[in-house]
């Protein structure tokens, strides 16, 4: 028995930013918008990976990144995204391997993409990108992708959180999960003046709220059902089950 | 906060989200309350799971939406007001939604297959299904929603089962399918779906023109796939398939399927027309169109004049006459030969002849609605509000006809429609006014003769209340009309004849005679409400009480959403204690009023609803606040055998205030009276058992008053003895544990006495056992 039918060719997978950039291949304009979106938010890890791999100082990774982004619009890689399969890390990847070992499209494409300037990081001067000796470029944009897609995730629960005047739902929630002291219940709930019991029940809705948050996050950077699975396990790779 | 997460914060995050690493749905439902069974389907739309709900015991579906990505705040907004929509629904033929996040959808888990996987290819159920879902789009589109994206994998189908029961069809994903505007993607979304079954005005983005027709195009689109195996559009390319969706004709379907018949064919193609005014005007006409083809009658999609209908009608209802009569059409039939008699009475002023022919008009129109509606009934088992929807229409028709032209023959044509609708009291009104404006209507006899049997029917007493005054004229009149009706009647014995002679032989108190015509008539048609309605009162009033409530269970099967058969079956409820204790037999330490169950409890939360409904139409409808007593009594025992005594409690308690309400409005009512009764015995016993202090005393004595108000009301009420008895004893064991020895001598003594009062007189009903065997128990040897 079954309620819906397997994905067959012609079915699009529901609009999220990733399958709407692939499904888009057409549509540069759109296609770009999406990409721009998605870059925007994930810069950092590839600025990770990319200090990592080939510059010496954050500067020049930054600088780096930026020039990949432009690679990627000047190039025809969004129209040829296989909007079937995989998820937005993982064309990053292939991507921006390619493009670190492609020297010559690199200069082609700053020729072509000219006086681009639509997609600009906006990076502190004083911008500290992860490093490390031991992990390789590959490890290091894994690992400050997986920290960007829980802060982003907790970024939009405090949104809405802060917009419903739950305020102080959400700072509860940052003691608790966000903050390094040590607070317990007890700990928070004198610190709110409120019992133990409404501590557990703010950080219980939160725990959900969060969840659904962290699940649209990584929808966005997905365009199947099964990559959606893959991801969100990819999250929690390395630990404990 | 900070873009940097400190190592313990990437860690306690990731607690926090540990469900989600089990699949894409966990964390997101209550897994107190939910059990997640199994995947049970993907596709575009996200993953569904079947899933146990703990708490109202129920099966449910869980579709985990694939969509919430990018939702905007209005995105959001729109999609909790389309949620709130489809949840409103409530029809046999839709999938119901239980709740709805933008993550997930809870609805109504149905054990079947989607039509596209269902194999079902021969045509006439084909067209059969989809005219049960073009009702139920009908019906949404009543309520102000349209679905947008009908296909066969949003249809679901339920196999046939071994009971006779057909294939059933379901509507899903109603209202939730249609498209929703992501914030960054706003441009993509009108790709979503599958091309091949979308309208053209969808896939030109014409938001503005996407109405009714454009689900009539789905469902089009969705019988051409049946009947041929193809979507009218198949590309491979979303974006030349949504191009030639607004450019190309699809195949002839005959081409596809050259043996397929003409009529069908020529169904889909209206459905598929480009402009959406040139296809059905609604859902409905679809509908009734299937259905005619069905009938193997001439369509409207087929080109014809109005000339060339109106022989057709004409010829084949005179034949019908002359043939045996169907049972389905005999309330058209009885329209038809009073205009064919006055017609051949000649010599019509020209006015008259003028008049008649609206009235013809009218009577064609009112045939329509009262066929349809009893095909509906037919064909889905039972009433449905669409029923009551298409014989509302006509009605209303009739008024509007009535308000510019006074006419005896509308009046009769409303008091059918009425009649039919389970206004009895009306439909007497109305047929009144016909016969008083022109006498000698054909059948109004017979017609109000039925009315009135059923208003009799409604008003015998069967628990000893006084019967009301009016209730020996109704048994007069009404007999004088089926006497006068039925005298002369020598045609063949159709189901109406044998139904109305049924009634006949009621009113003149011959109760078996009538029982057993009104057997002939189930048998032949087990879908006849109220066959079954009268049925349940006879055998009441006949002392077998088993087999009252198993009518009142196929009445109660048949009702679903029917607004004026909820207050038939209210009207049963109020029979409630004596059917109840019927089916006492199957043992319990109990009171037996709460044992048994005659309605089905798996719908309880929708039957609350339901009730909940009617009440805010008619608030102060004292039947309807019992029979929510009686649901909520019923949801106690349950709980109490489950052992979830502060369950039991809490429903108790609810199911005393509903009683209340109903001794307020309507003091004296003896069957509110002895529920209220037993359920404060019950309040008692379980207070007692959870270990409470307060409480006990006042709800134990509360029974006792109850039970003795209805004795001193009916002496005879030998229930309300059997269930004091029962109280007696219990607080007699009270009195003995609590070392009260004159109290307990006292409360068994009265005890002993109720026992004997109910063992008393004589009975072969099943229940006799157990007054018998109490008084065994507490000694008493007759």
């Amino acid at each position: 028995m079954s309620h819906l039918p397997e994905i067959r060719a012609g079915d699009a997978f529901p609009t999220t930013c990733w399958s709407s950039l692939a499904v888009q291949g057409q549509d540069t304009g759109s296609a770009q918008a999406a990409f721009e979106k998605l870059a925007l938010r994930y810069w950092r890890p590839i600025a990770a990976a990319i200090r990592s791999r080939s510059a010496t100082t954050d500067e020049d990774a930054v600088d780096l990144t930026q020039e990949f982004f432009l690679w990627m619009l000047a190039g025809d890689f969004l129209a040829r995204v296989d909007r079937n399969r995989g998820s937005f890390r993982g064309f990053i990847k292939r991507s921006l391997f390619n493009f670190l070992h492609d020297a010559h499209r690199r200069e082609h494409a700053q020729r072509r993409a000219g006086g681009h300037n639509v997609l600009s990081i906006d990076a502190d001067p004083a911008v500290r990108l992860p490093q490390s000796e031991t992990r390789s470029p590959e490890e290091l944009l894994d690992d400050t992708w997986r920290r960007e897609v829980l802060s982003q995730a907790a970024r939009n629960l405090e949104s809405e959180l802060r917009s419903k005047g739950k305020d102080r739902t959400y700072e509860i929630f940052q003691h608790y999960f966000l903050d390094d002291g040590a607070l317990d219940y007890a700990g928070l709930a004198r610190q709110h003046g409120i019992s133990t019991s409404d501590v557990s029940n703010s950080l219980s809705h939160a725990k959900k709220r969060y969840r659904s948050h962290l699940r649209s996050v990584v929808l966005d950077t997905v365009s199947s059902e099964t990559a959606l699975e893959t991801e969100l396990a990819w999250l929690f790779e390395g630990r404990d089950t | 906060m900070t873009d940097e997460l400190t190592p313990r914060a990437v860690e306690r995050l990731l607690d926090a989200a540990e469900p989600l690493r089990e699949g894409p749905g966990m964390g997101l439902v209550d897994e107190e309350r939910y059990e997640l069974r199994e995947e049970i389907g993907r596709g575009g739309m996200g993953v569904v799971f079947s899933a146990w709900d703990r708490e109202l015991e129920r099966p449910v579906a869980f579709k985990f939406l694939s969509r919430a990505g990018g939702f905007s705040v209005e995105g959001r907004a729109r999609f909790l007001r389309e949620a709130r929509a489809a949840a409103r629904l409530a029809h046999p033929h839709i999938g119901s939604v239980f709740d709805a996040t933008p993550d997930v959808i809870t609805m109504q888990l149905i054990e079947g297959s989607t039509l596209a996987d269902s194999g079902i290819q021969e045509p006439r159920e084909i067209a059969s299904l989809m005219r049960d879902a073009a009702l139920a789009i009908h019906y949404a589109h009543d309520q102000g929603v349209i679905h947008r994206d009908l296909k066969p994998s949003n249809l679901m189908v339920t196999p046939a089962d071994s009971g006779g029961r057909g294939a059933h069809i379901y509507v899903m994903d109603f209202g939730l399918a249609k498209e929703r505007t992501p914030d960054a993607a706003a441009l993509t979304t009108s790709i979503v779906g599958t091309p091949g079954y979308m309208a053209p005005e969808q896939a030109q983005g014409q938001s503005g023109l996407i109405g009714p027709q454009t689900d009539v195009y789905g469902l089009g689109a969705t019988l051409y796939w049946c009947l041929s195996g193809h979507a009218p559009i198949e590309d491979s390319d979303v974006y030349r398939g949504v191009r030639r969706v607004i450019e190309e004709d699809p195949a002839p379907l005959r081409t596809l399927a050259p043996q397929l018949d003409r009529d069908v064919g020529r169904i889909v193609e209206k459905c598929l027309q480009k402009d959406p005014g040139q296809r059905y005007a609604s859902a409905l006409a679809l509908a009734s169109d299937l259905d005619r083809w069905l009938r193997g009658e001439p369509i409207q999609a087929r080109p014809s004049s109005l000339v060339y209908r109106l022989r057709r009608f004409v010829s084949r209802r005179q034949g019908a006459i002359v043939a045996s009569l169907a049972a389905a059409t005999l309330a058209a039939l009885v329209i038809l030969p009073f205009v064919v008699q006055a017609r051949a009475e000649q010599r019509l002023a020209r006015a008259e002849e003028a008049r008649l022919s609206e009235v013809f008009a009218l009577s064609l129109k009112v045939s329509e609605a009262l066929r349809n509606a009893r095909a509906t009934r037919a064909t889905a088992g039972g009433y449905e509000q669409i029923t009551f929807a298409i014989l509302e229409e006509s009605i209303l028709e009739c008024r509007a006809f009535l308000a510019k032209a006074p006419a005896g023959e509308a009046h009769f044509f409303l008091g059918q429609l009425l009649r039919e609708q389970g206004r009895a009291d009306e439909a007497v009104r109305a047929f009144d006014r016909a016969q008083a404006m022109q006498p000698g209507i054909p059948h109004l006899h017979r017609e109000r003769g039925l009315a009135i049997a059923t208003l009799y029917r409604d008003q015998v007493p069967v628990l000893g209340e006084a019967p009301p005054v009016e209730l020996e004229t109704w048994r007069a009149r009404g007999l004088a009309d089926l006497e006068t009706a039925l005298g002369g009647e020598v045609a063949a014995p159709t189901l109406d004849l044998v139904f109305a002679r049924g009634h006949l032989a009621w009113l003149r108190g011959d109760l078996n005679q009538a029982i057993e015509r009104l057997r002939e008539v189930v048998e032949l048609e087990g879908t006849h409400l109220e066959a079954h309605l009268s049925l349940s009162r006879l055998y009441l009033l006949v002392g077998r009480d088993d087999l009252a409530v198993r009518h009142s269970v196929g009445a109660t099967d048949l009702l679903r959403g029917f607004r004026p058969a909820y207050v038939a079956r209210a009207n049963l409820g109020s029979a409630g204690p004596v059917s109840v204790e019927a089916s006492a037999e199957a043992g319990s330490r109990l009171d037996p009023i709460l044992v048994h169950e005659p309605l089905e409890l798996e719908g309880l939360p929708e039957l609350l609803f339901d009730f909940s409904q009617l009440l805010q139409l008619e608030p102060t409808d004292a039947h309807t606040f019992g029979l929510r007593g009686q649901v909520q009594a019923r949801s106690a025992v349950r709980a109490h055998k489950s052992g979830a005594l502060d369950q039991c409690v809490w429903s108790l308690e609810s199911a005393i205030q509903e009683f209340n309400a109903t001794l307020e409005l309507q003091p004296g009512h003896i069957g509110a009276q002895v529920n209220r009764g037993a359920c404060r015995a019950l309040l008692g016993r379980t207070l007692a058992a959870t270990g409470s202090k307060v409480g006990i005393p006042e709800a134990l004595s509360g029974a006792f008053d109850d039970y003795s108000s209805a004795l001193r009301t009916n002496p005879d009420l030998r229930i309300a003895a059997y269930n004091r008895a029962l109280l007696e004893q219990y607080r007699a064991q009270l009195a003995r544990i609590a070392l009260d020895g004159p109290r307990a001598q006292a409360a068994w003594g009265r005890a002993q006495e109720d026992a004997q009062r109910a063992a008393m007189g004589a009975g072969d009903q099943p229940w006799q056992k157990r007054y018998t065997a109490l008084a065994d128990s507490l000694g008493i040897s007759d």
